[in-house]
């Protein structure tokens, strides 16, 4: 099922610069990927698992080639996408598309469904004729298990759920071989939700498309995909096989995110040892200047000691097949 | 007599196209002290039943049955009245930190705000206590001034500000409603914490909303489980989960990622929509989505029958036997 790697991104970086606190001294940055290496392979289901401003969807946005990295590559079906020409860019563009979050948001909500699902046709395979378009239009709707006809109402005309179909159908009509889903599921209803999963998954197996699968839910992350890389404040700090990683979380920020699920069910245990603290993402010094070393996940961390404080772990081999940046992983 | 008591409420909105039932006969009582949760998804009323014992419906709304707070009529009683009660004696917490704060007022200043309205405490009393209740909720004064403005904290804070906000005039009823759905898993696990240790500690009662069953399973005692305005099934908390007997429920249940249905890769899905306000069925709500549908469910509404110990549901159909 799953192949040859289709996506690797290489030690990508992105720093965005703050507004100046003073005239006097540099802007501060804000360092949102801090050198993320990874592998997709075609065929599979890759998540991203991580809370906010840990970097996910900056990383969503550098895969899809909306953001330019400030160092590091993205190599999709064997192009660097940064080396490329314009119009060689925007020919790779059929082949990965994104699902985004708000289904209410994403639709134009005056257009009808058969314009905002052609819509990637114009750019990405303009001189289609209009029968062709059309037909493209109803196979698309089709896969999403939408009819022919719904291409003639308006967004409005549709729930959460439907919304969300419309929005894959749209990401589906170039034949993409990369879907990004950036939090898919988080506006809907946990049965509606179940609904798209369930279909995003055929999806999968029928079309042989690869996700990459951004989301802060851990039980849909567990669900859907095959490996996973969990990321806390721009930095991979645990990757694996999805099923190992949620069975056996080995970097204790894993473990903490695992164990804040609240689990519908009343007999747990239902005090646990919390991860306490919040993420401090602080703007960096001006370059030049090295910040401060030491794991980031540190000053949360029920376990740090002194040379957590003071050494940066990397990402490296653990047993069973799994990355972890943790001295003690 | 129960400190809340629900009875026979009904709310309906006039719109144009018809008349929005948004709750039917909803019943249910409070006790002292007690956590109950009330899950549901979007549309099913549960965030409507908070405002209605909050006296904020929508003003086109109109609403029959009795809600009864310590025996008086709160669906009776004038503005005055009902400003009186709003955050002296129910208190809320609401989903979104960002919008729920007022941005240009100090954190300290709308903390303060409860006790100098409805305590008459002043400016300097008011503003200790306001020191005191953001030190319970965790924002300690040497790190986090009274003197702050929402923007400077994160989501996770802000919920803390709320919840001492809420808390600052010993309320008997706290009703969050989806305290924690804006947040990050390991804030939100914090939220809860701090949710049901002030509870425990105040004695006052809780009211939690939520559309994660995996959130009332960890705070609340006794939950209802409401569909397209109605309370389906209702009962102690371990015994809903262990006996799930309406097909919602445990469609509902069954739908979450990470449940039984794990290794085929296939959730259970509910199939169809919730119907509309405006045009709800005469007999069961869900009978147009149910798997066990026969003729008598499209008849009539269902009754609320015992079917465990406290535990009641609105199915002529429901599921014996463990979940």
């Amino acid at each position: 099922m799953t192949g040859e790697p289709i996506l690797r991104l290489d030690g990508l970086v992105r720093d965005y610069v703050l507004p100046r606190r003073s005239l006097l001294r540099p802007a501060p940055r804000f360092r949102a990927l801090h050198g993320v290496s990874l592998e997709v392979r075609a065929g599979e289901s890759f998540g991203i698992v991580g809370e906010s401003g840990c970097g996910k969807s900056t990383l969503a946005r550098a895969v899809l080639a909306l953001e330019t990295p400030s160092a590091g590559t993205v190599e999709f079906m064997g192009e660097d996408l940064f080396a490329l020409s314009a119009s060689r860019l925007r020919g790779m563009r059929r082949h990965m598309q994104m699902v985004f979050q708000d289904p209410y948001g994403s639709l134009d909500p005056r257009h009808k469904v058969g314009r905002i699902v052609a819509e990637p046709l114009d750019m990405l395979e303009a001189g289609l004729g209009r029968r062709e378009r059309r037909r493209r239009v109803a196979e698309s709707l089709g896969r999403v298990r939408l009819n022919g006809s719904d291409a003639d109402k308006y967004p409005h005309e549709f729930s959460g759920g439907q919304r969300q179909r419309i929005a894959i159908a749209r990401a589906l009509i170039t034949h993409p071989r990369l879907i990004v889903a950036d939090e898919p599921v988080s506006a809907l209803d946990v049965s509606v939700q179940a609904q798209v999963l369930n279909l995003m998954s055929d999806l999968r197996r029928d079309q042989g498309l690869t996700y990459l699968f951004i989301s802060h839910d851990l039980s849909v992350v567990r669900h859907v995909t095959d490996r996973v890389a969990v990321m806390y404040l721009g930095r991979i700090v645990e990757q694996g096989e999805t099923a190992q990683v949620f069975a056996q979380p080995r970097h204790p920020y894993t473990r903490a995110l695992l164990d804040a699920v609240p689990r519908p069910d009343p007999a747990r245990f239902r005090h646990r040892h919390r991860v306490q603290g919040e993420a401090a993402a602080t703007p960096s010094e001006p370059e030049g200047t090295a910040p401060a070393g030491g794991c980031p996940f540190a000053p949360r961390c029920p376990e740090a000691t002194d040379r957590c404080r003071a050494e940066d772990p990397a990402l490296e081999p653990r047993a069973g097949g799994r990355l972890a940046a943790c001295h003690f992983a | 007599m129960a400190l809340l008591e629900v009875e026979d409420l009904n709310v309906t909105i006039p719109t144009p196209r018809g008349t929005a039932h948004i709750l039917s006969d909803v019943s249910f009582a409070l006790e002292r002290g007690e956590c109950l949760g009330f899950a549901g998804e979007s549309g099913c009323g549960k965030s409507i039943t908070a405002m209605a014992v909050m006296g904020l419906l929508p003003t086109t709304a109109q609403a029959t049955g009795r809600i009864r707070l310590d025996g008086r009529d709160l669906l009776a009683m004038d503005e005055a009245g009902l400003c009186a009660i709003r955050g002296r004696r129910v208190a809320m917490v609401f989903q979104e930190p960002m919008t729920a704060l007022n941005p240009v007022k100090t954190i300290g200043f709308q903390v303060a705000e409860g006790p100098r309205l409805h305590l008459k405490l002043s400016k300097a009393e008011a503003g200790r206590r306001a020191v005191a209740m953001l030190r319970r909720v965790g924002l300690p004064p040497d790190r986090f001034s009274p003197d702050l403005y929402p923007y400077q904290l994160s989501g996770g804070q802000r919920q803390r500000v709320m919840i001492a906000a809420a808390l600052a005039c010993e309320p008997d009823i706290l009703i969050a409603d989806e305290p924690t759905t804006a947040l990050d898993v390991t804030i939100q696990a914090q939220i809860l914490d701090l949710i049901s240790d002030v509870v425990q500690e105040t004695g006052m009662a809780l009211v939690m909303i939520t559309h994660d069953l995996g959130v009332i399973a960890e705070t609340a005692e006794r939950m209802m489980v409401m569909y397209a305005g109605r309370i389906v099934e209702s009962g102690p908390t371990a015994e809903v989960f262990r006996h799930m007997a309406h097909p919602y429920t445990r469609g509902l249940f069954a739908a979450i990622p990470g449940g039984p249905e794990e290794e085929s890769r296939r959730l259970a899905t509910i199939p169809g929509q919730v119907p509309e306000p405006i045009a709800l069925p005469p007999g069961c709500a869900f009978a147009g989505r149910c798997a066990r549908t026969e003729d008598d469910c499209r008849a009539a509404v269902p009754p609320a029958e015992p079917v465990g110990p406290g535990h009641r549901v609105r199915c002529l159909h429901p599921h014996v036997g463990a979940t």
